[in-house]
């Protein structure tokens, strides 16, 4: 019957379905557009799915290519990699047997990237629903989900839109760690509610493998505990069952990090943790100029405005409190990094956005009593409330889009200015001097001047360096005449390995620039080398970004880049 | 009357309930709301059915703190303050480039000048106006008006820390007295620690503002507070907040956030009518009466030249985000500082309840930093300053920590132990001020103030290079132009010099308006304002005839080469010099002290120096006969003894080198010679050999 349907309907659009409305709107046009524009991606995962796919090839992490970030990350890419590589049999058997349309759908999933990408999505996808069963069972009730939970969900789910470009970047795997953890320490602190055992463990491993992929992460979900024990005072919550799977992760990984081979760990302790610590103290000197850095002011603005709101509303709310703190530590690793990056404001963002919507909730609910205490002839009803909620999320949604949408054309803008003027950009440039499969380097302060273009013109690593900051690192500590001990011998290795690799002449392409690098290669004579054994192109080609703001951005000076093309 | 704040009710009653050491603030009452209904519970969102019931705010009565604990908060605080008054002190011409530009404009405003039509500057005048005092003060006692303003200074920080003291202890109970203390000496410890900001009108607001930040606290709990005591917070707190409209934002977002926690029955409408709030509008509407009164010749110079100038040249010296926050270590300290307070507000916001009325603050004191878009450290203070407040906060949070009933015992140790703590603190503070003088006493280095007509001595460290240039080639009451990009070196040397600066260009603008116009070509005729300020510039050096022109190099050389202007000005001057700020300009028509070239020959300089050098006469000795200052015959000296070395040490290492290519030779000969005498001796064993 009609009538029951929509009496069924709308029970279950109060309990829970006003949540599971306004989670699937930003995530499906998340899924739409990862789908649509795959090549658009963040430029951290593209370099670090290229070194999964070096792993796949046989090479070994640090003996054949390297990177600062933790092997964890590698490991598990190259994992999906191998899942990957299982698709394309797949693919033959629903051809061989007529089906089409799912042999086609499976055909886009063979580039790694979208598998990736979709992966990634579908475990956040996963982190939310987890967040929402221990929501559930802290309820008490069956099938119905609390205010702040559902508010917290919606949040998550418009963030993971809003930061589209970064999608994928080491802040938002976090998240997928994060979401459920601080929804089941809520729950702990605040209530005594049960969670299943299996639920409590899944979630702690969860986060657990999320604190592994970053050495700050660790700490940061150490803090949250601080500022909900220091709301609550209630130590008995420390030891749940999920603390002990958050614990035992990074145990793991560090004893394996422990038991690897001597090489690895060599390389592992002895060069790449200290050089990446060092990355936290050195200043960069050449952010100076205005766009030196990006200049997303409006995320730090939106966090003032979320933490005064915090201030102004929600005073005292452990779950506020809990996204402050998080909010803080957002800013705070943002700060640390020292480089500007909207990959680094992911947490804030989305801490932001979940202080936001609950402060926005407590105002409209404040609203609502004070008409009913002024005998208001008209008050919005629950389910009146909730349908406001999901019609706000999918405006929030659209605009979230518009963003997106908003920087790919100016990007596309300022390439067509880059082309009217008669300059290069260095897409144009790999493309036209190398071919699918050849060594390409671009050596450059910031990885998003390669990536993820020589990800997605099917170019391999040219060099031992993934990323070339290390070379400004070394750098840094030989004007400062602290190269010595470990980084001395690391630093005389890379650049033999660096040599080595020109002298070769296996890579095809090298792209130099010429703000910073090519001073570092003037010094440490690898420019000497490269006249020696590859054409130096007349000219010099251009790293297309608009006012230095998102999908390409870059940290420094963004001057021209010197084209090396092997002889 | 003895009252007590709602923490306070919350606190002892929740004792009587065996409630948790740390006792919570109350929970934010809705206006109307029975008072009987509030409670207290140990999970906000959990609220227990046996939780306590509070007594409606305006009927708390209770004991005072006692006068003993106030007597060594306050002695702490005299101790504590003692240190930088030693160091200010002893440093009495070190000042920053903004606090010594509005000294020189309250001297000039003295000599009758008017703001704007005689003096350009950006800022609204109340600053100005504000530094008459001490320049009246170091007229008066004839001292140097840095070191007025610098004491100045520091005795309103002791005012502000005592009078915040004053109302606490008569609102609070011994306990939260107890741990108010911290709040208060951390602000002193922050004055403490200012360097270059020392005396920014950041700095001027947040000393000022802090006891109406207490008494707002206090009246939005609902403390029957007394009239006068609301009146002097509020005209200090309104003085600072007339220096700037962006602090009003501040402390607007820290009283809202009091409003929304006040205590229940209390009326909104009085709280916002009452003395303090009234009193701290007036200095702000005397300030925009004092704006509104300007002459029309500042209201022309204002509206065509400061206001465009400031819209459109404000990114000129804009910096990238992470340098603002990361480029410079004062950025960082206090960048870091807000994060970490703010983050002990999350986790400790709950047992006070101003900490998230300091968090709003620190919110928008940050905000006002990101939209200022300077990378200037000096705008991060107010937010700084909130952070010192949180962290004082906490720290009186812990030693509450001890301090509940059944264990008083515990309480006395911890305020004890904070308050030696503290005087710990202090003493670290004062040593090093007395240090600082101890090095200062004991320092060759020092420079003897009396030609600058001041007893006693500073550090010479302290004055920069264009200082000794301004004092060596001018005379006391002469006047000096500096043209350059900034505010520094011009300032503070000419202040610290006691020069008059010889134009209404204070620091230079034609750089901006260049910009400007590259920048915003359409906006306005800007080439006529160009004109404008360089004919300004003209006009001024005809009238003021300054004796020194310091200029930067670039980019003045190339713009006033551009505009034709360079000639018409430096015709009557001569190039004297390149220092490292820029070029020196020496009027030719030069009949005082300059040390010229002609003046030295004339004057047989060289001679009397070289017996300095030489020790045979004494540099006072000269700089009597020679009608010099004594510190410009210590400058030839010191040049010229430099200059000896110089020439011996060349002359030393032209011998080096001579000596070095002789034993080279020397060398090479032996060399030929040993190989001859082998070849002689295998010679000679061969032939021993053939006919034995």
């Amino acid at each position: 019957m009609p009538k029951s349907l929509a009496k069924n309907f709308l029970a279950w659009f109060s309990d829970i379905g006003w949540v599971v409305i306004s989670c699937l709107v930003p995530l499906i046009v998340l899924l739409v557009d990862l789908l649509k524009h795959f090549s658009n991606l963040s430029s951290n995962l593209a370099m670090r799915i290229m070194g999964a796919r070096l792993m796949v090839g046989g090479e070994v992490l640090y003996a054949d290519f390297w990177d600062w970030t933790q092997p964890c990350v590698f490991y598990g890419l190259r994992q999906l990699l191998l899942i990957n590589q299982s698709v394309t049999p797949l693919v033959d058997a629903f051809r061989s047997i007529g089906w089409q349309g799912m042999a086609e759908f499976l055909a886009l999933l063979q580039i790694p990237e979208v598998f990736i990408l979709l992966v990634i999505l579908f475990s956040f996808v996963c982190s939310i629903v987890l967040a929402g069963t221990i929501a559930f069972f802290a309820s008490g009730q069956e099938r119905k989900i609390d205010n702040s939970s559902g508010l917290y969900l919606i949040a998550a789910s418009v963030s993971a839109l809003t930061v589209r470009h970064d999608f994928g970047d080491l802040q938002f795997l976090l998240l997928v760690g994060l979401i459920p953890w601080i929804i089941l320490r809520y729950v702990r602190y605040t209530s005594s509610a049960s969670v299943p055992l299996w639920l409590s463990i899944l979630t702690g491993i969860i986060a657990g493998s999320s604190a592994c992929i970053e050495i700050t992460f660790l700490p940061l979900y150490l803090l949250l505990e601080v500022a909900f024990l220091g709301q609550t005072k209630k130590w008995r919550a420390l030891l749940q069952p999920e603390s002990i799977g958050l614990l035992l992760m990074p145990a793991l990984y560090l004893c394996s990090l422990l038991t690897a081979s001597e090489s690895f760990k060599m390389y592992f302790w002895k060069w790449t943790m200290p050089l990446r610590l060092l990355q936290y103290s050195v200043d960069n000197e050449s952010i100076f100029s205005p766009i030196s850095t990006p200049r997303r002011t409006d995320v730090l603005y939106a966090a003032l405005i979320a933490l005064s709101g915090a201030a102004l509303f929600a005073r005292n709310n452990a779950l506020v409190s809990v996204l402050g703190a998080l909010l803080l530590s957002g800013i705070y690793l943002f700060w640390l990094e020292g480089e500007g990056y909207s990959h680094d404001l992911i947490l804030a963002i989305f801490a932001s956005t979940a202080i936001g919507v609950y402060c926005l909730e407590i105002v409209f609910k404040k609203l609502i009593q004070k008409l009913r205490e002024s005998g208001a002839a008209f008050l919005p009803g629950p389910l009146m409330s909730k349908a406001g909620l999901v019609a706000a999320t999918v405006l929030a949604t659209v605009v979230a889009f518009m963003l997106v949408q908003r920087d790919r054309s100016l990007l596309m803008y300022e390439d067509y200015r880059l082309a009217t003027e008669g300059k290069i950009s260095i897409n144009q440039t790999i493309r036209e001097n190398s071919r699918p499969g050849d060594r390409v380097a671009v050596v450059a302060d910031y990885n998003e001047a390669g990536y993820p273009d020589l990800l997605a013109l099917d170019r391999r690593p040219g060099l031992y360096l993934l990323s070339f900051r290390a070379l400004r690192l070394f750098d840094w500590l030989k004007e400062h005449e602290r190269l010595d001990g470990d980084f001395k011998t690391f630093y005389q290795y890379i650049y033999e390995e660096l040599r080595a690799g020109i002298n070769s002449g296996t890579t095809n392409l090298i792209i130099v620039s010429d703000a910073w690098d090519s001073q570092i290669f003037e010094k440490e004579k690898i420019t000497e080398l490269l006249d020696r054994f590859y054409e130096h192109k007349d000219g010099v080609v251009f790293f297309d970004s608009y006012q230095n703001s998102l999908p390409h951005e870059y940290v420094g000076l963004e001057w021209g880049f010197n084209v090396y093309k092997v002889k | 009357m003895s009252t007590k704040s709602n923490d306070d009710h919350v606190e002892d009653d929740a004792e009587a309930v065996e409630a948790l050491p740390l006792a919570p603030d109350p929970p934010i009452a809705e206006p109307g709301t029975p008072v009987s209904s509030i409670s207290v519970s140990s999970t906000p969102e959990t609220a227990t059915p046996q939780s306590v019931t509070l007594k409606p705010s305006n009927l708390y009565v209770g004991p005072s703190a006692s006068w003993s604990l106030f007597a060594a908060a306050v002695l702490t605080c005299c101790f504590l303050i003692s240190g930088p008054s030693l160091y200010w002190g002893s440093h009495p011409l070190l000042t920053n480039p903004d606090s010594a530009i509005y000294l020189d404009i309250a001297m000039q405003l003295l000599d009758g000048k008017v703001p704007y039509a005689d003096i350009f500057e950006w800022n609204p005048p109340l600053i100005m106006y504000m530094n008459i005092v001490p320049v009246l003060i170091g007229r008066v006692f004839t001292l140097p008006v840095i070191l007025c303003f610098n004491l100045l200074l520091l005795a309103g920080c002791l005012w502000s820390s005592i009078f915040s003291l004053v109302i606490a202890r008569k609102y609070m109970s011994n306990r939260d007295f107890a741990a108010f203390i911290p709040v208060v000496l951390v602000t002193i410890l922050f004055t403490a620690q200012q360097s270059v900001n020392m005396g920014e009108r950041e700095h001027m607001f947040v000393i000022l503002y802090l006891p109406l930040f207490i008494l707002r606290y206090l009246r939005w709990q609902g403390v029957p507070l007394k009239k006068f005591e609301a009146i002097l917070a509020g005209l200090g707190a309104g003085l600072g907040l007339a220096l700037k409209p962006q602090f009003v934002f501040c402390a607007v977002m820290a009283d809202l956030v009091m409003l929304l926690q006040r205590a229940a029955g209390v009326s909104i409408k009085k709280c916002l009518g009452n003395a303090e709030v009234v009193s701290a509008i007036i200095p702000g509407l005397f300030h925009i009466l004092l704006i509104l009164t300007l002459p029309g010749e500042a209201w022309n110079v204002l509206l065509n030249q400061v206001l465009p100038l400031y819209k459109y040249g404000l990114p000129f010296s804009r910096r990238s985000l992470m340098f603002m926050l990361k480029g410079h270590p004062a950025f960082s300290e206090q960048y870091v500082h807000f994060i970490a307070a703010a983050v002990l507000v999350f986790c400790f916001g709950r047992y006070k309840s101003w900490l998230w009325a300091l968090l709003a603050f620190m919110s928008a004191a940050q905000a006002n930093y990101l939209l200022g878009d300077q990378a200037w450290a000096l705008r991060m203070i107010p937010m700084d300053f909130a952070a010192y407040l949180v962290f004082g906060t906490v720290i009186g949070l812990f030693f509450n920590l001890f301090g509940a009933n059944e264990r008083s015992r515990l309480a006395i140790c911890g305020m004890i132990a904070g308050v030696m703590i503290m005087t710990g603190w202090g003493a670290t503070v004062a040593y090093s001020g007395y240090e600082q003088w101890k090095l200062t006493t004991e320092d060759k280095s020092l420079y003897d103030m009396a030609p600058l007509g001041y007893k006693g001595t500073c550090h010479r460290d302290e004055l920069g290079e264009l200082f000794f240039v301004i004092v060596s080639n001018t005379m006391p009451k002469d006047k000096v132009l500096f043209i350059g990009t900034g505010i520094h070196p011009g300032y503070p040397s000419i202040l610290q010099s006691g020069r008059l600066c010889a134009s209404r260009y204070i620091f230079s603008i034609p750089a901006l308006i260049e910009y400007c116009e590259k920048t915003y070509p359409k906006v306005r005729p800007w080439n006529e304002l160009m004109q404008e300020v360089l004919s300004n510039y003209e006009k001024d050096i005809e009238l003021y005839r300054p004796r020194l022109i310091i200029m930067e190099t670039e980019p003045f050389t190339t713009i006033f080469h551009k505009q034709g202007f360079y000639q018409r000005i430096f015709s009557n001057y001569i190039h004297y010099g390149k220092i490292a700020e820029g070029e020196v300009y020496i009027r030719k028509a030069n009949s005082g002290l300059a040390v010229t070239d002609a003046y030295m020959r004339a004057n047989g300089v060289k001679a009397r120096i070289i017996d300095v050098v030489l020790g045979r006469r004494k540099a006072a000795q000269v700089a009597a006969e020679l009608r010099m200052d004594e510190s410009q015959v210590e400058l030839l000296a010191k040049k010229a003894s430099v200059a000896v070395d110089e020439a011996f040490k060349k002359n030393l290492s032209e011998n080096q080198a001579e000596m070095q290519l002789t034993i080279r030779r020397l060398d090479e000969e032996i060399r030929v010679l040993k190989r001859k005498n082998l070849d002689l001796t295998l010679e000679i064993e061969r032939l021993q050999k053939v006919q034995p």
